[in-house]
């Protein structure tokens, strides 16, 4: 247990950094944007990394030749298309943040907290 | 002594009660809904954020195609304010 406790205690700082860069990270993200584009290529939208839709471009004509109802479902779905894409590079560019050490701390911490 | 140990109780089981709140409102069924200016455009998002439908009104189709993803993007914008100002309504209650 003192073992663990010392290997806590000397992981701890490069944890504290860790989250503090995970942070950083994480706010930073807000800025970065991904791309997704319909199937037929009618709809195409920007959304950041955060899941926000920034920008939602239609081809020209294509509010006169596709009925609103098609449209708006197509405008939706590749919306959530988006989304779905700035959740995964979200998720993949935090998890290239944290070092081993992080992992190693959370696998110790849970040894410790479980008994 | 056992009456302070069911205040804690007590206030563990509002405090799990509040947090099972705000866990709904963030990812539960909660729907948010916004307009652009025009009335061109209706979005839904869920507590999340994350888009569940879009509307067009039958004007769109008298519209240049330019127009609409502007619209799209007003509505969407609409719809996360209403998201974010319910959390915080949520968030605010917490505080009191």
């Amino acid at each position: 247990m003192s073992d663990v406790a010392d290997r806590l205690r000397t992981l701890s700082p490069a944890v504290r950094q860790a989250l503090a860069d995970y942070r950083a990270r994480a706010v930073e993200l807000a800025y970065e944007t991904v791309v997704a584009e319909s199937p037929d290529g009618t709809v195409r939208v920007v959304a950041t990394l955060h899941g926000r839709v920034v920008d939602v471009r239609l081809v020209p004509h294509s509010t006169g030749r596709v009925d609103r109802f098609t449209l708006a479902d197509l405008v939706a779905e590749t919306c959530r298309a988006a989304q779905r894409l700035a959740r995964a590079r979200f998720e993949e560019e935090l998890a290239a943040v944290l070092p081993p050490e992080y992992t190693e701390y959370r696998r110790l911490m849970g040894s410790v907290v479980r008994g | 002594m056992t009456s302070g140990m069911e205040e804690q109780r007590a206030a563990l089981a509002a405090a799990r009660s509040r947090l099972a709140e705000l866990t709904d409102a963030l990812s539960g069924p909660a729907e948010h809904t916004g307009t652009d200016p025009d009335g061109v455009v209706m979005a839904v998002v869920d507590g999340a954020g994350q888009v569940v439908s879009v509307e067009f009104a039958p004007a769109v189709q008298l519209l240049p195609a330019e127009y609409a993803g502007p619209a799209v993007v007003a509505a969407l914008d609409a719809a996360e304010a209403a998201r974010i100002e319910s959390i915080t309504r949520l968030v605010g209650g917490e505080q009191r």
